[in-house]
């Protein structure tokens, strides 16, 4: 497998507080990397580091394969862009200033293609408006199509939701996930929302007390987690004696509502219950098995 | 390097206190220069003129724009797109270096208005004027090298703005205490004697006494290494410079006399300056051109191992 992101045994410390501890974590190509870990886990260390803000004080870390000590890191740079905490844009430009302004530092000739990148995360029409007066669901995505300025094919994202509203959420969503399918952008995300990850993420790392505890695939993490889907039904009895034919697993939580694990079709469930008169009322995938897993991994207590 | 200089022009042509600053400080010495060709009409009252008497303050608007120039990039964030995207540290750090200089050469180019009462009236030939002026063209870069560096280091537009500001004033104070120590005289001079008699230093002295004197060393008068310690601060800072450059004065009925104050390198009293390497010999730039690249050579070094939020 081809790694865009490789750490091996990463530390760093400030003053006395361990921030990173023997990190070590891979991030493959084409992949949607969902960082995951509390506030003060060292998500944002880690970013720093890769981005080349900061030092590690020990380990080392590679990016296309070249160390970062390498002394053609900085071309391979010009292939990553990263949000860390907050979009890094000239709030007294408007977008088209700021678009510019990345363009001339990466030195690209042509400015031929800001549009469509302002287009591409629906900033094509803020005219003469100036960032300070952007939502930050809109600075959000000003610092996205930044990015993209230099077509990086490799994008680090540290809590790139954190403050936006549900509409902000959805379109960051909607983004990241476009950019990763039609640009085959490898993305790092880094996020303590993990309803919001998984519905994201293709490979996700756990961390804790600045180690990884865990990387794992989505796939792996269905399988691990018993992912299920929580029906809602008219009829309980009806639905167990549809779900014990179908012998699927299942858990009923009340007296309408069951949740169902595995692959199982839902057509066939509703059509089984159609045919025994009973209605589904809803049906949902229920994300509480990841966080389950993730307090089971990094300890329920700390993390309240 | 050319890219990063590109776009920080561009930031610079969009930044508004630059421009508000330079508007003002160019009207400003305009009305100086318009102000100090009229005081040289005829007259018969003898008075100094001190054309470029406002200089020092070039130090104070260079800190402040240069600080809030630097900080933006970290306020807004854009250091860490540059980083993050290849540019190297040592050209962030000489791009921001190059247009703070172009910040600290516009406001000091703008007091050339400054001479247009002086020149014009041809008090002081044009090529000892420009002279002058080359001379606080380099040394405003010292102030840029300085705020640029404070500002790398501070990252934080007001803090920066405050040092710097500080900084700067406290040169002027330093200029002001090493030119004080250096112009204490060697020897002290008392009356030795009133018409022939020795003198107890309290009697009433009658007029048209003759008087004698004797000199005894000066115990507050700085040798050995304390001197050549305040020799090198008067040479170095750049404060000195701005500080001579600042005591020009010519009088207004003499035609050819231009004197330079206390405050020069040279560390003596008023002296007529009557070629222009008399300029270089006062306030000499290269001291200030030194002070620039080392505190910018620091810069680079310190910035390279920076952690950046």
């Amino acid at each position: 497998m081809e790694y865009i992101l490789q750490t091996s045994a990463l530390s760093k410390k400030y003053k006395d507080c361990k921030a990173l501890d023997n990190l070590s974590m891979n991030v493959p190509k084409g992949a949607i990397y969902g960082f995951v870990g509390k506030n003060g886990a060292g998500k944002t260390t880690l970013i720093r580091i890769i981005c080349g803000l900061q030092n590690p004080a020990d380990g080392t870390y590679s990016l296309y394969g070249k160390d970062y000590k390498d002394k053609d890191i900085l071309k391979i740079r010009r292939r990553m862009c990263a949000i860390v905490e907050t979009p890094a844009i000239y709030l007294d430009m408007t977008a088209k200033e700021n678009m510019y302004q990345q363009y001339r530092i990466l030195g690209i000739p042509s400015f031929d293609d800001i549009d469509e990148k302002l287009k591409l995360v629906g900033l094509e029409n803020t005219g003469k408006k100036k960032a300070k007066n952007f939502s930050l669901g809109m600075k959000q995505r000003l610092g996205i199509a930044i990015c993209l300025a230099g077509d990086p094919d490799f994008l680090v994202l540290d809590e790139p939701v954190n403050g936006l509203d549900p509409q902000g959420i959805i379109e960051i969503r909607e983004l990241i996930l476009k950019l990763n399918k039609e640009k085959q952008i490898t993305v790092l995300i880094s996020s303590h929302y993990l309803d919001e990850l998984s519905k994201l993420a293709t490979h996700y790392g756990f961390i804790d007390k600045g180690r990884i505890v865990k990387e794992i695939t989505a796939k792996e993490l269905d399988k691990a987690c018993n992912k299920s889907l929580r029906i809602k039904v008219s009829n309980k009895e009806a639905l167990a004696r549809v779900l014990d034919e179908l012998k699927a697993e299942y858990k009923i939580i009340s007296h309408n509502e069951a949740d169902i694990y595995g692959d199982i079709s839902i057509s066939l469930i509703a059509s089984k219950l159609l045919q025994q008169g009973c209605e589904v009322l809803s049906i949902q995938n229920h994300d509480e098995s990841l966080e389950s897993f993730y307090i089971n991994l990094v300890g329920g207590e700390d993390n309240g | 390097m050319a890219n990063l200089l590109y776009a920080d022009f561009y930031k610079l042509r969009k930044d508004k206190l630059f421009l508000l600053f330079l508007a003002f400080v160019t009207g400003f010495c305009l009305y100086k220069g318009i102000v100090t060709y009229s005081s040289f009409l005829p007259t018969e009252n003898e008075y100094m003129v001190f054309p470029l008497q406002e200089i020092p303050i070039i130090a104070f608007v260079v800190s402040i724009v240069t600080s809030f120039f630097v900080c933006t990039d970290y306020s807004d964030g854009v250091i860490r797109n540059k980083i993050i995207t290849g540019c190297s540290r040592k050209n962030i750090y000489l791009s921001n270096t190059i247009v703070t200089s172009v910040i600290a050469l516009s406001m000091t180019l703008a007091f050339l208005f400054c001479g247009i009462g002086v020149v014009l009236q041809k008090k002081i030939p044009l090529s000892i004027y420009l002279i002058f002026i080359l001379v606080a063209l380099v040394t405003s870069t010292v102030f840029s090298a300085v705020s640029t560096f404070i500002s790398t280091l501070t990252t934080k537009k007001a803090v920066a703005a405050v040092v710097c500001i500080a900084v700067s004033a406290s040169m002027f104070l330093a200029t002001s205490y090493v030119s004080g120590e250096l112009g204490r005289p060697e020897f002290n001079r008392e009356i030795a004697t009133v018409n022939g008699e020795e003198y107890d230093g309290f009697s009433m002295i009658p007029e048209n006494s003759v008087l004698t004197y004797r000199e005894y060393p000066n115990p507050t008068y700085p040798t050995g290494t304390k001197r050549i310690v305040l020799e090198f601060a008067n040479s170095v800072l750049p404060t000195t410079q701005l500080s001579a450059i600042a005591n020009i004065w010519v009088n207004n009925t003499d035609d050819s006399i231009y004197i330079i104050s206390q405050f020069s390198t040279k560390g003596e009293g008023d002296e007529p300056i009557v070629s222009p390497l008399d300029v270089l010999a006062v306030a000499n730039p290269i001291y200030s051109l030194c002070f620039s690249i080392f505190i910018t050579v620091l810069g680079v070094y310190l910035f390279k191992r920076k952690s950046i939020n």
